[in-house]
């Protein structure tokens, strides 16, 4: 049961494990809200205020937005596509094994002083940094190559693997979103990989890449480092814009608006992201001038990003919304995301950013795109992939209770820190000026609420787990083929009763009267 | 729903006639927009049209126009009331701030329309209880999609061509700049300014209405130089060289903050510039180069030398109100060790690696390697005096 190569249990793997490290990141980032609450030192020293945000942003980078995502992707896209398990099945468990061999590597930086460079590990403080520096590279290394195996699976998986009639414009959103998010992972990935080798090296041989008096360049590891991490940023948002564009159709009963737009638009995006990475060096020692080609092409990106956006509202106009809670967690992406989307665009004018770069504007900017966009994605997709992956219905009830302490918790949290940026408050900073103490605390609270959010949700998925409502094939009656087979799937996902033909899009809702109560069984037969 | 698959959610028929109450207003607004814009008959006969009639697409249009002007002049309110920028105190500061409030605005419009629009149609199309149907096949319209790929496109190729004039502008040198040299080093800002011949530490002065042109470079790590007030910050890094332009406007003291996460100590990493007029500024500059030292007193002396040099930046030493983190707190340093010692550890300081600073083992190569060379003998002797008369 556990070295397991059956893409459902991997897929089930990968999401405890990554909800597991999500909620060891979300420890630290208490620890840090609670230094912050008020100005002056409390309860850490500076070495450690250093060290527990710069595990709290690696943890959720590496071992929870991203990967958790490779969760979903696990379980759902071989049943969307009608295949019946990953290509490269072994691979795919290798993928996960690594992963958590990485996440642990990770988590032994704590045993011998864990790094506290922030995220980013700009040299030369990353050069001097405590041994766990090294360690911290080293886990990153093992991550990114769980990444690169996983992406090369989907790639095949969904080029080579799809049912018969799963023509490429059949293909749901939520797989699309995964070709364009494992196009970056491949490209992209080595890159840092070479970075972090670089970085071991000069620190564990003194090899001297990074030192200017020897020849060799700090900006260097920004440009490699920020070549993988802002693409990086895509993978992480992607594969939720698909979550999303696959659960707004099924609770509006309306077919998805501008499904090939979409579809482009995250190609698009896939092919962009890899064109302006040096928008996180505008201030930096670069050549001023030629940070203007970065600006334009980092606002061009909100284009493919705004016809998401206007094509889900489409979606809604004149459908019949039914708010479970999949559906409010979707569309409380999309309330979430635009301000993420709109404070990016002030990143991108060079010279607004020469001011807030660097500062709580940027923190209040990333939450919003990784937070209040992904991770309430993932949300969505939970609560709307639970009774495919389960059997059982999640909670409704609790599950708005979560909503709604998410969405007043997050806004809590993140909204005031834009404002505290732009009065000149820095990131990354143990203390304060007492200036901003008013609205840190008001933050700190915001951040407390969002981690009690957390309880609901841990609380009635277990108990769902064992005593939910049974869920049946379809409950929500989606289109989209993981609905078409048992709940959860059998073995290799489809029996003689369910048989993949693909006959029709994944989302023609209202196409025939639907008033007669349609069972999974009906839908089948009628394929 | 058949019977065997019960629909985990059932809508409440609770307090609904308030929902139907809300839902009639956005049917009558949803009306209005469709009726034709020169009514025939008086508004008050008119029977509310018929479900699937089309549009007045001129009607809506105006209706959208109006609505995001509307949104516009809120978020230019917004601005107004509630200065989200502190003080500009320079040019520059003052180009990007029109720059931003443009923004701002545009993106408080896009913000509330997307928002309003989002709200409406989660209560206008909400379904009704009973109502399993499913909504009009609606794949998509390619000229929305056109409209919504082009408006958005236009809007950020003008911020993008505005963003590039007020880039050039704050990037262009002035002339008859006051050029100053900018060092970072672990927490401390050291100051030169060559044609005066004046050093200061974390304490700038610079004259109002005059270029100033800032030469910013890193002993260590990579630090970032910004003035809030100014709205620019620029990375100082090891072994290069980088420029930034301003020109100050408003007289008055602001802080110097570093950006860039730069070791433990980053938060401590502060300083003051002080924008004085251009008189002023030439008053000072004569008193700073006139101004004798003291060296009668070897201990006031070495305290100054101590500040000056910029060792507070990484020890701790009380009598010299210095908090640094990174290098051993050398509170009662007399009683530890001799005069010798101290000689050695300044001049030669990978020599003795002490084992316990501040934030965990000491480590090599971290202090500078070059007072012997920077500091005179007398200097130095009266640093030894001063340190070891720190029992």
């Amino acid at each position: 049961m556990v070295f397991n190569t059956d893409h459902k249990v991997i897929g089930v793997q990968y999401l405890v494990t990554t909800f597991i490290f999500y909620m060891i990141g979300g420890i630290l980032a208490m620890i840090v809200r609670a230094e912050l609450a008020q100005p002056g030192m409390q309860y850490l020293t500076r070495a450690a205020y250093n060290q527990a945000f710069t595990m709290h942003a690696t943890l959720m980078i590496f071992l929870w937005v991203i990967p958790v995502f490779a969760g979903f992707a696990n379980f759902i896209v071989p049943l969307q596509i009608g295949a019946e398990d990953m290509a490269f099945p072994r691979l795919n468990a290798f993928s996960y094994w690594l992963l958590l061999f990485g996440g642990l590597l990770m988590m032994s930086s704590f045993l011998v002083s864990a790094p506290g460079t922030g995220w980013t590990a700009y040299p030369p403080l990353s050069l001097l940094d405590s041994p766990g520096e090294t360690v911290w590279a080293m886990s990153l290394f093992v991550i990114g190559f769980s990444s690169i195996f996983s992406a090369i699976n989907f790639l095949v998986t969904i080029a080579q693997m799809r049912a018969p009639g799963m023509t490429w414009f059949r293909i749901p959103l939520f797989s699309w979103a995964i070709v364009a998010t494992a196009i970056i992972q491949v490209l992209a990935t080595p890159v840092i990989a070479a970075a972090m080798i670089l970085l071991i090296f000069s620190r564990v041989t003194g090899a001297q890449y990074f030192v200017a008096i020897a020849g060799g360049n700090p900006l260097m590891w920004q440009h490699l480092f920020w070549f993988y991490s802002h693409p990086a940023v895509y993978v992480m948002v992607l594969p939720a814009m698909g979550i999303v564009s696959d659960v707004l159709p099924v609770f509006s009963r309306k077919p998805i608006f501008g499904y090939k737009a979409i579809a482009f638009s995250s190609l698009a995006i896939c092919f962009l992201g890899f064109t302006v990475w040096a928008h996180h060096m505008f201030a930096s020692g670069m050549n001023p001038t030629l940070t203007i080609p970065y600006m334009i092409t980092s606002m061009i990106i909100a284009v493919p990003t705004g016809i998401k956006v206007f094509s889900w509202l489409a979606t809604l106009w004149r459908g019949k919304l039914r708010f479970t809670t999949s559906m409010l967690f979707a569309t409380g992406f999309v309330s979430l995301f635009v301000i993420g989307g709109l404070s990016g665009i002030f990143l991108a004018s060079v010279p607004v950013d020469l001011h807030v770069t660097d500062t709580y504007f940027v923190v209040a900017h990333l939450h919003y795109v990784l937070f209040g966009g992904s991770v309430t994605a993932v949300y969505a997709g939970l609560y709307y992939w639970f009774p495919k992956i389960t059997g059982r219905m999640l909670d409704e009830r609790m599950g708005k209770v979560h909503f709604l302490l998410h969405f007043v918790g997050f806004n809590l949290a993140f909204l005031p820190m834009h404002q505290i940026g732009l009065e000149g408050m820095p990131r990354r900073v143990a203390d304060y000026d007492p200036q901003f103490g008013a609205l840190n605390l008001v933050v700190t609270v915001g951040a407390y609420l969002l981690a009690v959010s957390t309880l609901p949700l841990i609380v009635h998925a277990l108990v769902s787990m064992k005593r939910g409502v049974l869920a049946g094939d379809n409950p929500w009656r989606a289109k989209t083929l993981e609905w078409k087979t048992s709940s959860p799937p059998s073995l290799f996902n489809w029996d003689e009763a369910h048989h993949p033909l693909v006959t029709e899009g994944p989302y023609d809702y209202g196409h025939k009267p639907a008033a007669k109560p349609v069972a999974a069984e009906t839908e089948v037969a009628r394929v | 729903m058949s019977e065997s698959h019960p629909s985990p959610v059932q809508q409440s028929t609770a307090g609904t006639s308030r929902r139907r109450a809300l839902g009639n207003f956005l049917d009558r607004i949803d009306a209005w927009g469709r009726e034709p814009l020169i009514s025939p008959r008086p508004v008050r006969q008119a029977a509310p049209p018929p479900q699937g009639s089309r549009p007045n697409v001129f009607r809506w249009a105006v209706f959208a126009v109006v609505v995001f002007g509307l949104l516009i002049g809120i978020g230019a309110l917004f601005t107004l009331i509630n200065p989200l920028m502190p003080l500009a105190a320079a040019r520059e500061a003052t180009a990007i701030d029109t720059l931003f409030n443009f923004m701002l605005g545009i993106a408080a419009a896009i913000f509330l329309l997307v928002q309003i629009t989002l709200l409406y149609l989660a209560i206008r199309y909400r379904r009704r209880s009973g109502d399993n149907e499913d909504g009009d096949p609606i794949e998509g319209n390619n000229a929305l999609e056109i409209v919504w790929t082009v408006i958005p496109a236009a809007i950020v190729l003008t911020l993008a061509i505005l963003s590039y004039r007020t880039f050039v502008n704050v990037r262009t040198a002035g002339r008859e700049a006051l050029v100053i040299e900018v060092t970072g080093r672990q927490f401390q800002w050291q100051f030169y300014y060559p044609e005066e011949d004046v050093r200061t530490v974390d304490v700038l002065r610079v004259p109002a209405n005059r270029p100033i042109n800032f030469r910013l470079t890193s002993q260590d790590m990579v630090h970032s130089f910004w003035v809030p007030n100014f709205r620019l910050k620029r990375d100082a890094m090891p072994g290069m060289i980088t420029d930034m332009w301003v020109t100050a406007t408003a007289v008055g003291k602001y802080p110097i903050v570093c950006a860039e996460l730069c070791g433990a100590g980053h938060d401590t990493m502060r300083g003051s510039i002080e924008v004085v007029s251009r008189t002023d500024f030439s008053a000072w500059v004569e008193a700073e180069k006139t101004k004798a030292v003291d060296t009668s007193d070897p201990i006031a002396y070495g305290r100054s030398l101590f500040v000056k040099h910029g060792c507070s930046g990484c020890h701790t030493l009380t009598d010299a109100k210095a908090v640094g983190q990174i290098g051993p707190n050398l509170d009662g340093i007399g009683s530890r060790a001799d005069r010798d010692f101290i000689h050695h550890s300044i001049v030669n300081p990978n020599a003795v690696i002490t084992e316990k600073c501040p934030t965990g083992p000491c480590q090599a190569n971290l202090m500078p390697q070059n007072f012997g060379q920077i500091l005179t003998e007398a200097e130095l002797n009266a640093l030894v005096t001063y340190l070891y008369s720190q029992k």
